[in-house]
């Protein structure tokens, strides 16, 4: 029996694990596809943008480009929260935590070794500092212990995956200035299915 | 019937999306301007140190493309089924990292040589490969959208990026797609934008250096 959703992406984390995150957590079956260097090599031109991941439903119909792969799982498992505007807020969060994700990416993509540590130090005594803040003080003024509303949603799953992934990253030791929001990833992490994929997924470095 | 003051600055931007979204819908909203000042009030007040910020009944949303897909969402704007809202996420996506190369050489890079060596990449490739995907989607589709068979919120945030295009970068920018030419004519020829577009003299006009203004077709 095939599979109804097939996931494709590199043998890595990076912003593919997110998506496998939701797939675990709702204990949605999927074919979970890591494509290496050389096969890439052979598909790229078939894929819609030439870019990974790619999820394919039904063995047909395909989608592109992470967040809109997330967002649409979310909604299809029901982790979009209760209201059209409560979805508005897990997307703004989401949004907001690219932008992290971003001003961090361009440390990998950065060769030269002291333009590599300028941007270290910016994200660590900039980005860092003014981003956890805010999702701490999100997380306190809502006081359910999630972001939006009173249960898991995707933003947290993509926060939590993302404060996690970036602070290592940077051996960022400071995260108990942010209490609520260290706690709010150990939580997420710790769901069932999430915390049984974390115990048991391959190990990559990225 | 919801509230909506939207924040920005005083340029099209990142809200001309959602400001396009709300003209089309035939939606009041407050379209609030901000001069430098007011901006620097504001500032420290906003979820995300930015602006655009949308409120609906007084609760704030922030991030341009958050607003602009939620506007889709409450103005059925999102095609016909959750895959098509789906296809319209992908599409916006994918235009939005074109545009984040774009904002490279227009805003953030000042010296000129490295400027121009950006412009050239931007033109010779990296236009053309999300250019060409979207013409074959365009094709693909049939009839006038990019997403099934009605106007969606991503037909108007796209159709606004390629007038971003001609108006900033290249004025014959889609000469080799002549589908997204004419589905921008179409998006622009809709009456509610149509109208919108002549009365505030819808243009990126000013962002253009002089010299890239005369299309020269010689070749």
């Amino acid at each position: 029996m095939s599979q109804k959703y097939k996931f494709l992406y590199f043998p890595m984390k990076a912003v593919g694990e997110p998506i496998r995150l939701l797939f675990h957590y709702a204990n949605v079956e999927f074919e979970d596809i890591r494509v290496s260097n050389e096969e890439w090599a052979k598909m790229k031109s078939e894929m819609p943008w030439n870019l990974l991941p790619v999820l394919v439903v039904d063995g047909k119909h395909q989608l592109s480009q992470c967040l809109t792969i997330f967002r649409y799982l979310a909604r299809e498992f029901g982790l979009v929260g209760a209201d059209e505007f409560e979805t508005a807020k897990c997307n703004e969060y989401i949004d907001a935590m690219d932008e992290v994700r971003l001003d961090v990416l361009q440390m990998f993509r950065e060769s030269d070794p002291a333009k590599k540590a300028a941007i270290k130090k910016n994200v660590v005594e900039n980005t860092f500092p003014k981003a956890w803040p805010k999702f701490n003080g999100i997380l306190k003024r809502n006081g359910t212990g999630f972001l939006v509303g009173e249960g898991v949603t995707c933003a947290d799953i993509y926060v939590a995956y993302m404060v996690d992934l970036l602070t290592g990253f940077v051996e960022f030791s400071t995260m108990s200035d942010y209490p609520e929001l260290d706690d709010h990833r150990k939580k997420i992490l710790n769901l069932p299915g999430i915390k049984e994929w974390i115990a048991t997924r391959p190990y990559t470095a990225f | 019937m919801s509230t909506y003051k939207l924040t920005y600055f005083d340029m099209r931007g990142r809200a001309e999306c959602s400001r396009l979204l709300f003209t089309y819908a035939g939606v009041g909203f407050e379209d609030v301007r901000l001069t430098g000042d007011q901006w620097g009030a504001l500032k420290p007040s906003t979820p995300w140190g930015q602006v655009p910020i949308l409120e609906v009944d007084g609760e704030v949303l922030a991030q341009s493309n958050t607003i602009a897909r939620f506007l889709g969402r409450k103005f059925q704007l999102c095609g016909e089924s959750d895959w098509e809202a789906a296809k319209c996420d992908e599409y916006v996506d994918a235009t939005n990292d074109l545009f984040e190369q774009w904002a490279k050489f227009v805003f953030f890079e000042q010296d000129p040589v490295k400027k121009a060596a950006l412009r050239e990449t931007f033109v010779t490739t990296l236009a053309p490969k999300c250019l060409e995907v979207l013409e074959a989607i365009k094709q693909k589709n049939g009839g006038d959208f990019l997403v099934g068979k009605v106007l969606t919120w991503a037909d108007i945030n796209i159709a606004d990026k390629l007038q971003i295009l001609e108006d900033t970068v290249k004025a014959d920018i889609l000469r080799d797609y002549p589908g997204l030419a004419k589905f921008k004519a179409v998006v622009f020829a809709v009456p509610k934008l149509k109208e919108y577009i002549e009365k505030t003299a819808y243009s990126y006009k000013a962002m253009m250096p002089e010299a890239e203004r005369h299309i020269d077709y010689s070749e």
